[in-house]
């Protein structure tokens, strides 16, 4: 049906050994299963996983959880989890507010991302 | 070969090649017909291989579409410019023409005008490319007939690859008719497998599906030879192997998945090499699992569609001898027929895969949003056959107060309608940039139908203009259904108009055009008559039908959609497809924010979505920061109910908006109870509204929960519109 809103994009680029996931769009409890299921399939050889949040005008507690979940499944794998969420940004401030950047990595922009998972 | 520019030639080359192959060309131009230029261009035998010509100036965009089309399997021609692609088109048997519009030299436009004026190259459809939106209006106007279409830079892959394999198919259906009739013509001349070809080429199996005729085919088969076994594989989508679709008797020497990977064993062997045998004792491969009946003998015969692998066909025995070179002769025979009828069954269902894509891509992808008016459309494809309507819908912006709205029915289906379909729609948008009036859009396209697409083309349209400032509705209809109104206290009313002769009927009327005002809070509703029409049952009957459907249909337009077509479609099969576009006027000023919505995850983004609306409609001047907050906390409060509160299986929640004294209240309500919060995730939602708004009341009773959440917004920015 046409009637359905396309939310959100989630595009993922495998560079060297680090996997970087763009969403852009917004993200909630209507579309968050699909995009946790784009975002797990990390390939078990990686450093790590760059999520990138800049295109995204949205997200509330629904993602909060999926990146929470993220990130303790890469744990275990011994892979790291950094998210790319620009300050003032609406979803930075959600990310604030729940507390995820004490556990979770939130860096400005992709570049830094990179460089901080190449350079531990 | 050196003169073909092919994509990946086209990839290779240094552009200073091209310019060589160029000269080169040109020196060995003046006649067509030239054995050398033949030899050369492989186009004459490769007639099951329509061209696909691309046109551009820019080296890089031709790789580019190259990579993109490379999938579809035409063959790719690049030229640099229109005059060479005006040379290419000489020579070559071309499917279908991707022009640039903007290109140095002679531009797409001016190419095109010569592609159109040349007798042998006039049918070839052609599809712009444009970055620029001003293109389009000229496109429309200049081409709104014969197969033409566009593009917009950048463009979406699926999409171009949709309409250009629209074009590609339809070439390809009339080599396909030629290569039937000539396989018939063969196959009959033998007249001792006559009997056998008309029992396996029996119209009857014309209707199957694939499956079902796969069986058919096996039983035929296996009675026709009086054979202990017979199967029919077919390629796989990955094409690496041949998949076992239908078989009877005894158990054929297959892998037990019925799987045979095209890199292992004789059967394999065979069907790579297209080549028949008649196998015997030993030379048969082993069954697995082992079965106590073993074949003794097997005829092995592939499946060709040209020169392509479509499948195998075996046929058994338990006696060794039962088999001689006639019957493999014979199988051979048959064979062919069944690549026709197993293709053209193929080659259906691929169709109904594209068409579907290509029905999505003519319909607006996304409706627009004026100020004052809240939109939602629904297509449903016919139940028949699957195929394309020609049903369409349309909405643009005219002018901060004015939004032009169509929706249109070409009579009948398929890719013709289809595109059809997408010529109308776009003449029609061109005349409303314009600035034509309901009436006269409807004239000109009237006119436009007349002098282009020839006779027994019928389609009806509905125009209209709504008119936020005047709070008004123009409309003009060429045969097309009347547009219903639902006002505020549930009456419904159609909008009547005279003179409506559907377009392509009759020169003479001009469609008269009616003005009727539109009440904030009014829903129009927009229709085709599949919505109405059932087989056996009288029109008014549906129009009833729809009458009740609308008058209990929700406020909001996305679930009046819904209702609607639950209450007159329902779960049956349609015999002809469906669209409906639903227009509200929204009120003007303040007043609260009043929803109700399913209690469903969907409804979360679209209860959003109308917040902020409603903001930028009622409090412009409210900063982004809290705007931000309190579409958070708006959120939250919504996710909360669809994932907590239980009801009854349609249970809807309420929410409301209000501004008021410097104070931002928002309240939603459910009808079920709260399940206490598991795991961290409900916290945080909790957390999150309690940290964004100034209070967070929760007010649980046996028959529902209210959330109120109230934030204080600094005096200067309360202030609505």
């Amino acid at each position: 049906m046409s009637g359905s809103r396309d939310l959100a994009r989630v595009s993922v680029a495998e560079r060297d050994r680090v996997t970087v996931a763009t969403i852009c769009g917004e993200v909630d409890i209507s579309n968050a299963a699909e995009i946790e299921e784009a975002l797990v399939a990390l390939p078990n050889l990686a450093l790590g996983l760059v999520v990138d949040l800049s295109g995204v005008g949205y997200l509330d507690s629904t993602g909060v959880s999926l990146l929470h979940g993220l990130a303790l499944r890469l744990r275990r794998r011994s892979q790291r989890l950094i998210i790319v969420s620009p300050i003032d940004s609406p979803p930075r401030r959600v990310l604030e507010l729940t507390g995820l950047p004490i556990r979770t990595p939130v860096l400005e922009d992709v570049g830094s991302a990179l460089a901080a998972l190449e350079h531990p | 070969m050196a003169r073909r520019l092919s994509a990946v030639e086209g990839i290779e080359r240094e552009p200073r090649d091209r310019v060589q192959m160029t000269a080169a060309q040109e020196a060995g131009d003046p006649q067509p017909a030239d054995p050398a230029a033949a030899a050369i261009d492989p186009a004459g035998d490769a007639g099951a291989s329509p061209g696909i010509l691309l046109v551009d100036d820019y080296r890089e965009n031709l790789i580019a579409l190259s990579a993109l089309l490379e999938p579809l399997g035409g063959r790719l021609i690049s030229a640099d410019s229109g005059e060479q692609a005006l040379r290419v088109l000489l020579r070559q048997e071309i499917a279908v023409i991707l022009l640039d519009v903007r290109m140095a030299g002679l531009d797409g436009l001016q190419t095109a005008r010569i592609i159109r004026s040349r007798p042998s190259t006039r049918h070839i459809p052609i599809i712009f490319l444009t970055a620029a939106a001003r293109d389009l209006a000229e496109i429309s106007l200049a081409y709104a007939s014969g197969a033409v279409d566009y593009v917009i830079k950048p463009f979406e892959p699926d999409i171009l690859r949709a309409k250009v394999s629209v074009f590609l198919e339809l070439s390809r259906e009339r080599a396909e008719r030629v290569r039937q009739t000539e396989a018939r013509a063969q196959a009959e001349a033998v007249t001792r497998t006559v009997r056998t070809l008309q029992v396996l080429s029996d119209t009857a199996l014309t209707n199957l599906e694939l499956d079902g005729l796969a069986a058919e085919l096996v039983d035929r088969t296996c009675t026709l030879f009086g054979a202990d076994a017979a199967g029919l594989l077919l390629r796989t989508e990955a094409a690496t192997g041949l998949q076992l679709q239908a078989s009877r008797g005894v158990a054929l020497p297959l892998p037990a998945d019925g799987f045979l990977d095209l890199a292992e064993g004789p059967l394999a062997r065979l069907a790579a090499e297209r080549r028949s045998a008649l196998l015997r004792g030993g030379e048969l491969p082993v069954a697995e699992p082992a079965s106590p009946a073993r074949l003794a003998s097997l005829m092995v015969v592939p499946l060709l569609s040209g020169v392509e692998l479509l499948g195998m066909v075996l046929v058994g025995s338990l006696a060794e001898q039962r088999f001689d070179a006639g019957d493999l002769e014979l199988l051979a025979l048959a064979a062919d027929r069944m690549a026709i009828a197993l293709d053209h069954s193929q080659r259906f269902a691929h169709g109904r895969e594209l068409v579907q894509t290509l029905q999505r891509s003519l319909l607006p992808e996304r409706l627009p949003h004026p100020p004052r008016l809240e939109l939602a459309a629904r297509y449903l494809p016919s139940g028949l056959a699957a195929q394309v309507g020609g049903d369409w819908y349309d909405a643009l912006e005219l002018d901060g107060e004015r939004t032009a709205v169509m929706i249109g029915d070409v009579v009948g289906h398929g890719v013709r309608a289809a595109t059809t379909m997408s010529e109308l729609r776009n003449a029609l948008r061109a005349f409303a940039i314009e600035g034509h009036s309901p009436s006269e859009a409807l004239h000109q396209l009237d006119r436009l139908v007349q002098a282009t697409l020839g006779t027994g083309m019928i389609a009806t349209v509905l125009f209209l203009i709504v008119d936020a400032g005047a709070a008004s509705v123009t409309l003009a209809r060429a045969g097309h259904p009347p547009p219903a109104v639902r006002s505020l206290d549930g009456r419904v009313r159609f909008l009547e108009t005279e003179n409506t002769v559907p377009l392509g009927i009759s020169d003479a009327t001009r469609p008269s055009e009616s003005s009727y005002p539109l009440a904030p809070g009014e829903t129009l509703l927009l229709f085709t008559d599949g919505l109405v029409e059932r087989r056996g049952e009288s029109i008014s009957v549906g129009l009833d039908r729809l009458h009740r459907a609308l008058r209990h249909a929700p406020a909001d337009v996305e679930s009046l959609c819904d209702h609607v077509l639950a209450q007159t479609i329902g779960t049956q099969a349609t015999d002809d497809d469906v669209a409906l576009l639903a227009v509200q006027l929204l009120p003007e000023t303040d007043g609260p924010l009043e929803l109700v919505l399913p209690a469903q995850a969907g409804s979360v983004p679209l209860a959003r979505h109308r917040l902020r609306r409603w903001f930028e409609l009622n409090v412009p001047t409210l900063e982004r920061e809290l705007r931000a907050d309190l579409e958070v906390a708006f959120s939250e409060a919504c996710t909360n109910v669809v994932r907590h509160a239980y009801g009854p299986r349609d249970a809807t929640f309420g929410a409301s908006v209000t501004v008021a004294s410097g104070v931002v209240t928002i309240e939603i309500r459910d009808t079920g109870r709260w399940r206490p919060p598991r795991g961290e995730h409900g916290g945080r939602g909790l957390l999150l509204m309690r940290q964004l708004c100034d209070r967070v009341d929760i007010d649980r009773r046996p028959d529902g929960t209210t959330v109120r959440m109230q934030r204080d917004v600094p005096a200067s920015q309360a202030v609505s519109s």
